[in-house]
């Protein structure tokens, strides 16, 4: 017999103060984008996520032509067939064109990294990968059934990776061109050498365990990083190839010949933008000759007046800056498979333009608006091609194009100005997950910019996320200490990727004479190496001796420990996790050094800091600063959580013994799994017949320390875990030389990650998400209001790491008004002031969400935010959907 | 004497970021204990001092173990529910019944602190007001424990604390004076100016309350802010809002905030085996709070509505 748990039954309550009754409260602000803006907005609405194969084959017929030549410069021939290949496709209202393929949410697969995910699944290719433990995290992880997304064949379009939707006679073509690159893809060969490895057999099965969720050598390579626009604004794209030419005549002929390879790749690819840039100008007068409505025939012309001009030239003007900025982003995009390639401090970097043109008069407040809304949809437009359990798993398909605001200037003053003001008003008048903001919050940004931060979280999409720059900046003065960043260059910092503390330089743009420091990243990808560690499955297989209990494989040699004090268990989970952490950093520096030989980076190379000065490109350490590869964790907080309870109920107050919570977990607290009742929320689950026998011991364990409550019991192990997490990652060295270093965010991964994990000792059930984030409370377990959690999670010092992340829901009323308004920027201040790295909310009744996930069709534009990104409701799976509707709401008091 | 930091109390909870009671951001202390009986209360649970379990029908499984666990027998389970006789269990202490239930089914009314204690959460919490914040000792009525209370607002004050209370002005004025020259700002409950009336929906008259209402404005520097929770069909006549607003005139305060009846407590009631009298009161109309505004205003008296505070 099963009884369905009602709302009020369960053991957790998800709200703190009143249970908010009566009709469900709408965000309480709402604007408009401007008519142009909401046409294009419409038309994404109803576009599906399409992929084409037009860019992979000219890139692979290329590639294949130019067998024996040296690979960066064949890497750089076949991206320019690409790139010279690639149907432009401007659609009707844009002022700001091109894109990764001709379709509006346009992407392809790049078979050169990894071929065998969209191989036909029934194939031999599959069925190896799934041996080799590379299929797991695909196989747990839902995916959002809503929006764009392309699930399920229809008719003639294909769904793969269970998002994107392929034309029918565009599969032939794809799986010849994948089995090209049988055996020869960075996957492939890197699969080859990792297994030289010793222990290489320990890590299949922690992949097949998914106690490690992905490689990162072939899946997403790059990312997480900060673009530098910086080249191509003070020089143009011909101002670049002036500099390759002179630096190969430099260099031709002498040691270290790989840089003249490198330049020569360089100036290759740029041929091969200028064309593309060109058949979009092109393109646009074609639009032009067929356009009757006057107007609209002038702004085609003007589309490729500016796309014509900047094939050689500098922007004359602010409009022509952004076009450039974003010719750039594009192209970085179809280089490499890219989450996270954020477009950093853009209003201060385009500021000097806009003052400019505000100044003569060219330019008004309006029109701004209009451009940056623009700006918005082509970067909402943006769909990455991965895998489904990256894509769906890591992402829930969102690209994390972090663009941020705030700050410090060079000399330390606050780089918050006019046009940044704007771009948070066009993130409220065009509410749109791209580019997600994040709020750089010093002391010495002024009054009217935080709260205009605040207006902006309150509209409820869950950007600005609130960043501590002082914490960054400590952060990053410690980690780039032996590559010598001083202070002022601490100050260059943003965010990459969803919450990566990035590194930046400034570099001197002259607009008009006069030189403005602007900053941009100038490190390769952060967020590479070891990728999302399960902390609670690696404890499971702590209590069960080395085993994945689920599956009942081995996936550690057995610690052989008896487990008789917490001490012993503490002791066992360390060496696992030091043991996961070694083998998975040398298989991932195999990957990524031969990712870096067979698709090196050029054009994002190019654009970072030095690697223009050292001919080096970044795979082979020829950006600024290089200690980027880390060790990412999920489920931080169930560890501890878990912890404490094996600590108080086993050890201390024995209330009963290891064994005995062994089986209760095994039981799973006398509950149906979650993979039987499709509801991943702890409040949700339903009881089995045997739910009494275990009612006691599940109440003890619920009952528990919890982190979350400004409990010195648990938040003591908390912070033990935190500065032995920072400490440990030094001992491992990645392929750059360099020690990893801790990075928490859990991005999606806590929801298929919770999936394959049993019941935990702090109540949590067996197949249930995560808590989110890094220093969020578990869902309902943090009962003592937030400001006990804001002390909990400042209970260690936040610059050890790369970030933290403190996700909160937060009822429209508790802050409604401008006197709520005020009230809110006081509290989130606090929190930062008391150490703090980053808190954002989702402001929204949570009953919305419910009726949100009944009543998909009704919500085609509802946005929340999951952990360091915002995305649209409907485009998010199941897991994720239930955790956000199940973390603690903070409503009126 | 015991000294002021160990002075016992009983609460019933403390909960931060609180932004309607007061300016800024804050803390509220539910302190236990009233002297009024009000049909309409939100906290009912506060309103005795005493310890007492709650009893939360929907997490009760029907184990028994409650059941088995009381001493005198209060506690029936039949078929038609779970029943506690509570004139059997006044005097109990320490409700193993509530120690015993797995599910929290069962829960205590209210907890043990001392002054000491409460302040550790006070400075915890201090540091995530922002500027403007402070505490705000509620209840129940919070002069009732008039020392707990006192050494509260002293310790807070001499800390620079912004300190508030929301009180039902129903105690003695010697306890008025010994809080009052640690206070920045009063809520002052005005409920009912019909003294049989008052007596009939509170259980108290409503004397000593005007007295110290003038008594307080002659003494009090800080700010008050004078509270009307709005039952219609209790106290929304137009005779009673002219005799609040004269009252007010009287004194050199010139604020009066309308809190319309909600039915929120029902839940808390039904855990208290207790009646509840405002459910049969219906919630004001939007047009009845505009109305009521323009009457306070009219006379010159600012009027907020709910949560609509200019603080």
């Amino acid at each position: 017999m099963t009884e369905q748990n009602n709302f009020l039954e369960c053991p957790v309550s998800n709200y703190y103060g009143d249970v908010p009754k009566g009709e469900i409260q709408a965000r309480e602000i709402h604007k408009q984008p401007t008519p142009r803006v909401e046409k294009i907005r419409q038309l994404y609405f109803n576009t599906q996520s399409s992929a084409s194969v037009e860019f992979p084959y000219w890139y692979t017929r290329r590639w294949e032509e130019l067998e024996g030549e040296i690979p960066i410069v064949r890497r750089a021939e076949a991206l320019k067939a690409a790139f010279e290949h690639s149907t432009p496709a401007i659609y009707p209202g844009e002022i700001l064109v091109m894109g990764k393929a001709p379709f509006l949410r346009g992407s392809y697969p790049m078979p050169w990294l990894s071929e065998a995910f969209f191989m036909a699944q029934e194939g031999e290719l599959y069925q190896a990968a799934l041996d080799a433990g590379k299929v797991s995290a695909d196989q747990v992880t839902t995916m959002g059934q809503g929006g764009g997304n392309v699930t399920e064949s229809v008719g003639n379009v294909i769904s793969i990776a269970g998002k994107f939707g392929l034309r029918k006679e565009e599969m032939p073509m794809l799986l010849d061109i994948a089995k090209k690159w049988y055996n020869k893809s960075v996957d492939d060969v890197g699969h080859k050498y990792e297994q030289m490895v010793p222990g290489y057999h320990e890590k299949e099965e922690i992949m097949r365990a998914v106690i490690c969720m992905f490689d990162s050598g072939y899946t997403l390579p790059q990312g997480r990083e900060v673009m530098n626009y910086y080249y191509p604004l003070q020089y143009g794209i011909e101002g670049i190839k002036n500099i390759c030419d002179e630096k190969m005549k430099q260099t031709a002929g002498y040691p270290d010949m790989d840089r003249i390879y490198f330049y020569k790749a360089v100036y290759i690819i740029l041929e091969g933008i200028q064309t593309w840039v060109k058949n979009y100008a092109e393109e646009a007068r074609f639009m032009a000759s067929l356009e009757q409505d006057a107007s609209s025939k002038e702004e085609y012309l003007d589309i490729a007046e500016r796309l014509d001009w900047l094939v050689a030239h500098t922007p004359r003007n602010f409009h022509d800056a952004l076009q450039l900025v974003w010719i750039f982003h594009v192209a970085v995009l179809n280089e490499d498979a890219i989450s996270g390639l954020s477009p950093g401090r853009l209003g201060q970097i385009l500021y000097p333009y806009w003052k400019r043109d505000m100044d003569q008069g060219l330019l008004t407040n309006e029109k701004t608006l209009e451009l940056l809304e623009s700006m918005r949809m082509k970067f909402t437009e943006i769909d990455c091609f991965a895998s489904m359990g990256v894509v769906g798993g890591v992402l829930s398909g969102n690209t994390f194009n972090n663009l941020c605001v705030g700050g410090l200037t060079k000399d330390g003053n606050s780089a918050a100005n006019d046009l940044e003001m704007l771009i948070m008003e066009s993130a409220m008048t065009c509410d749109t997950p791209q580019p997600t903001l994040s709020l750089l919050y010093d002391e010495k940004l002024p009054e009217d910019f935080l709260m205009k931060g605040v207006e902006c979280t309150k509209i409820g999409t869950g950007y600005p996320a609130w960043v501590n720059n002082q914490v960054a900046m400590e952060f990053l003065l410690n980690n780039f200490k032996k590559e010598g960043m001083g202070l002022e260059e601490a100050r260059a910092w943003s965010i990459g990727g969803c919450l990566e503390t990035s590194a930046g330089s400034w570099m001197p743009l002259v607009v008009d004479g006069v030189t403005h420091y602007i900053p941009g990243g100038s490190a390769p990808a952060t967020s590479v190496g070891v990728h999302f560690l399960s902390l609670p499955k690696i404890l499971e297989a702590v209590l069960f001796d080395g085993l994945d209990k689920k599956t009942g494989r081995r996936v550690y040699p057995s610690h052989g420990l008896a487990l008789n004090s917490y001490e012993e268990v503490w002791e066992a989970f360390k060496k696992y996790f030091d043991s996961t952490v070694e083998v998975l950093t040398l298989t991932n520096n195999i990957q990524h050094d031969v990712w870096g030989r067979i698709s090196p980076s050029i054009i994002n190379s190019m654009l970072k800091p030095d690697c223009l000065d050292t001919g080096r490109d970044i795979s082979r350490k020829g950006s600024r600063y290089n200690r980027t590869f880390n060790v990412e964790i999920c489920g931080g907080v169930n560890l501890v959580n878990s912890l404490a309870s094996i600590k108080k109920n086993v050890f201390e107050d024995k209330s009963f013994t290891l064994d005995v919570l062994k089986e209760a977990i095994v039981a799973n607290f006398g509950y149906a799994p979650a993979a039987e009742t499709g509801a991943y929320s702890l409040s949700e689950q339903v009881k089995d017949s045997h739910y009494n026998d275990w009612l006691k011991i599940h109440k003890q364990c619920l009952d528990a320390p919890k982190y979350g409550n400004d409990d010195i019991y648990v938040d003591s192990l908390f912070r033990e875990w935190q500065e032995y997490f920072s400490a440990t990652c030094e001992n491992y060295i990645s392929l750059y030389g360099e020690p990893l270093y801790s990075c928490q965010i859990s991005v999606s991964t806590h929801g298929p990650m919770g999936a394959v994990t049993l019941a935990t000792a702090d109540g949590r059930l067996d197949g249930t998400t995560f808590a989110d984030g890094s220093v969020s409370a578990y869902p309902g377990s943090d009962k003592s209001g937030p400001y006990a959690l804001f002390s909990s999670a400042t209970c260690y010092n936040h610059s050890l790491s790369q970030n933290s992340q403190l996700n909160m829901k937060i009822h429209p009323s508790a802050i409604a008004g401008r006197e709520g308004a005020r009230k809110f920027l006081e509290m989130i201040k606090s929190y930062l002031r008391k150490g703090g790295f980053h808190i954002q909310f989702n402001v929204v009744d949570s009953r919305m969400l419910k009726d949100a996930q009944a009543h998909p069709d009704k919500y085609r534009g509802l946005m929340v935010r999951v952990a360091g990104f915002t995305q649209y409701w409907v485009e998010l799976g199941k897991q994720i959907q239930d955790e956000v509707i199940a973390r603690t709401e903070y409503s009126e008091i | 004497m015991e000294l002021a930091s160990q002075i016992p109390g009983t609460i019933f909870d403390v909960q931060g970021f609180s932004v309607h009671d007061g300016p800024g951001a804050r803390s509220l202390i539910f302190l236990k204990g009233c002297t009024l009986n009000c049909f309409w209360c939100s906290n009912p649970e506060g309103i005795g001092i005493k310890n007492v379990p709650l009893y939360y029908a929907s997490n009760c499984i029907d184990c028994g173990k409650c059941m088995d666990n009381c001493p005198v027998g209060a506690i029936r389970i039949t078929r038609e529910g779970h029943f506690i006789d509570r004139s059997l269990c006044m005097d109990c202490t320490d409700h193993q019944c509530v120690v015993e239930c797995y599910t929290d089914a069962l829960r205590f009314s209210g907890r043990k602190t001392t002054v000491d204690e409460l302040y550790k959460v006070i400075q915890r919490d201090r540091p995530f007001w922002g500027s403007g914040g402070g505490i705000t000792l509620t209840g129940g009525e919070p002069l009732f424990q008039i020392d707990f209370a006192r050494a509260i607002l002293e310790k807070c004050y001499d800390a620079y604390i912004h300190t508030a209370i929301e009180t039902c002005g129903n105690v003695p004025w010697k306890n008025f004076e010994k809080v009052i020259e640690f206070l920045d700002w009063i809520f002052f409950d005005l409920k009912q100016m019909d003294t049989e009336l008052h007596k009939g929906g509170t259980g108290a008259s409503n004397e000593v309350i005007t007295d110290n209402v003038m008594k307080l404005s002659g003494k009090f520097n800080g700010r008050v802010i004078f509270r009307l929770p709005l039952i219609p069909g209790f106290n929304d006549s137009d005779e009673n809002f002219e005799r609040i607003a004269a009252l007010i005139l009287k004194t050199k305060w010139r604020e009066i905030n309308i809190l319309p009846l909600h039915h929120l407590g029902r839940e808390k009631y039904e855990s208290l085996g207790r009646e509840y009298k405002g459910l049969s009161y219906p919630i004001p109309s939007k047009d009845k709070l505009l109305e009521v505004k323009s009457v306070f205003e009219s006379k010159g008296i600012t009027c907020y509505i709910g949560h609509e505070t200019p603080f």
